[in-house]
């Protein structure tokens, strides 16, 4: 199959949040989150690389590199962390895992999930007021002096797909805690 | 409840969630919110906690972070580590335990374009572990070979440890790159020793045959572009021609280029790696974000200025400071994650170091060598989880055991650092001065 071919099948970026079926709902949108942050990515390295040959060859570095770096420094984390969240990526420390069932281990991870959702609940929360702020005083860009609101607007969407792989995440712990007999206990 | 036992029962509560399988960034963040809720109201925790996300998710001088992180993952899927290793392996050939101290001496050379320790042992343990295992190695001692030999991409320049350092303290980035390469190829040396000392144990690592000179001098042609993107890159640093995010983004861009070129790298593979470092980055930017809200809560709580003031009125000399200082940033280092420590302990501690006479510098290269310490330090040591996620036959107690004797190497460094500070010091003299 053609890299473009398994690039529409999701393969490739399927692999990284443990979502096997292209064409599971979730699946596909942690796809699409991941592209969009893969492709954040891709331009700070791209504007940063053309502004330092620009200024060593032409002495014209491109206008604006820094905040185009800051937005999409931005947009990769706040697109990036849902996939991170959704693939249960998110570092930890497994020291207990073999003292403990597989069942409490499951529960563990399901209090992990709801405490994660409502701490980006919390965080979604407090970010109103700093947000309306940036719209009503017309925060501006240090370079561009582009207004700051629509950035909080993309931290906001950001913010939706992460409470969305939360819910990915409850979603696979609760079936596993449910799967989990009592007879498959590590212990 | 007084502020200071509130801070105490905080970072006990906070390492109760870590031994309980929360997540890093959730228990910091959590207790980070609840510690200010608790100390001041609600209404302030909500306003400390409204910027956090936002500021440090468009933080120009993080962008290091995931093009650096983009960097090492491209170098790793060009299998540029995997010509390192095996460069290093024909070179050590005929030594026991040659394979374990090409590993140190990969890790090291791969954490020059690198930065991230998390990537060098990751990458490392996906070449250099099966190799071992296939060769008869004790599986704690490929382990802690690997584990040890990854920490050295937190203080061989381009370091992130040493990029955070560097926007928190306000001191140069160039200057902090030179400071640590002198120390980090010591440590690397040490490494390699305590390889050695290990490696002559029964059973540790058998013994294998060794390649001809002309079989040597072949393997130091193979990783020719590695050399290119070191001089281009942290070149670049300390000639003053990039900015650190600027080298990052050449060396990222130029290890792909090189990639295409030597065919080692095509576009799965590439998206395979801008993909890897997304997950990586962010991860780490979660934590980045739970530490700040956690700073916050420690620093106004003034923990760390009433365990200072402590220090001070029992009138202690400056070695006591010091260690004392090092001995908590080992303990912290056992149970918390590096990022972490550094976001919160420099800034409160930066100050005292200066105010008894020492370089900020030098105190940058210390803090890098006790967070790689950390990094390797059981129970929470990233890198020996790093190769327990990828190796899952084996188990944590395993590393654990194997890690152990590696700690020497580190905690040498610190002793000849305070004996010899122009280790971290003559570099950064002779380049800027």
């Amino acid at each position: 199959m053609s890299l473009l071919a398994r690039l529409r099948a999701g393969q490739i970026f399927l692999k990284a949040y443990n979502v096997t079926d292209p064409d599971h709902q979730a699946g596909r949108t942690m796809r699409i989150l991941h592209w969009i942050a893969s492709l954040a990515l891709c331009v700070m390295m791209l504007v940063v690389v053309g502004d330092v040959i620009l200024r060593a060859v032409f002495n014209t570095p491109i206008q604006g590199a820094y905040d185009v770096v800051s937005i999409s420094l931005l947009v990769m984390t706040v697109f990036g962390i849902a996939p991170v969240v959704a693939g249960r990526r998110e570092i930890m420390i497994d020291l207990i895992d073999g003292f403990v069932s597989n069942t409490t281990i499951r529960v563990l991870a399901v209090i992990a999930a709801l405490t994660g959702g409502m701490a980006f609940l919390f965080l979604g929360w407090a970010m109103i007021t700093p947000a309306l702020d940036a719209w009503r005083w017309g925060e501006r860009s240090l370079e561009l002096g582009m207004p700051k609101w629509p950035l909080w607007v993309v931290a906001f969407l950001g913010l939706v797909g992460i409470l969305w792989a939360y819910l990915i995440q409850l979603r696979s712990n609760l079936r596993g805690a449910q799967d989990s007999a009592p007879g498959e206990d590590k212990s | 409840m007084s502020s200071f036992a509130l801070g105490l029962g905080g970072i006990g509560l906070m390492l109760v969630m870590l031994a309980f399988r929360q997540p890093v960034w959730i228990a910091l963040a959590v207790i980070g919110i609840a510690g200010n809720w608790t100390l001041n109201s609600l209404m302030t925790a909500k306003f400390t906690a409204g910027t956090t996300l936002f500021d440090v998710a468009s933080n120009y001088n993080l962008s290091v972070i995931p093009l650096f992180v983009l960097m090492g993952e491209i170098a790793s899927g060009s299998r540029m580590s995997a010509e390192l290793f095996n460069a290093a392996r024909v070179l050590l050939s005929g030594l026991r335990g040659g394979l374990s101290m090409a590993s140190i001496a990969s890790s090291g050379a791969f954490g020059a374009i690198c930065g991230s320790s998390v990537a060098t042992a990751a990458s490392m343990t996906r070449i250099a572990m099966p190799e071992m295992n296939k060769a008869g190695y004790e599986p704690s001692y490929s382990a802690a070979s690997v584990a040890a030999g990854g920490s050295l991409g937190i203080l061989i320049p381009p370091s992130i440890i040493l990029v955070i350092y560097g926007s928190i303290t306000e001191t140069s980035v160039a200057r902090l790159f030179a400071a640590s390469m002198i120390p980090g190829l010591v440590l690397l040396v040490l490494y390699i020793l305590v390889a050695i000392w290990l490696a002559h144990r029964a059973g540790a690592a058998p013994l294998e045959a060794g390649a001809s000179i002309g079989q040597r001098l072949s393997a130091l042609k193979d990783p020719w572009q590695f050399v290119l993107l070191f001089v281009l890159t942290i070149g670049g640093i300390y000639a003053g021609v990039f900015s650190p995010t600027e080298a990052a983004s050449v060396g990222a861009f130029g290890a792909i280029v090189l990639g295409f070129l030597k065919r080692t790298l095509d576009g799965a593979r590439l998206i395979a790696a801008i993909q890897a470092s997304v997950i990586v980055s962010c991860a780490l930017f979660m934590i980045i974000i739970g530490a700040t809200l956690f700073a916050n809560f420690i620093v106004q709580t003034r923990l760390p200025d009433t365990l200072l003031q402590l220090a001070q009125d029992a009138e202690l000399n400056v070695f006591v400071v010091m260690g004392l200082i090092i001995v908590i940033y080992i303990v912290l280092g056992c149970f918390l994650e590096g990022l972490g420590m550094v976001l919160i302990t420099v800034p409160v501690f930066l100050p005292v170091v200066v105010g008894y006479g020492f370089d900020p510098i030098w105190f940058g290269v210390l803090v890098a060598v006790l967070v790689e310490l950390g990094l390797i330090t059981p129970p929470v040591g990233m890198n020996l989880f790093i190769i327990r996620a990828q190796v899952r036959e084996l188990n944590i107690r395993q590393i654990y055991r194997g890690i152990l004797p590696f700690l020497l190497a580190p905690v040498a460094l610190i002793i000849l650092m305070f004996v010899f500070p122009q280790l971290a010091l003559w570099l950064p003299e002779l380049f800027y001065n």
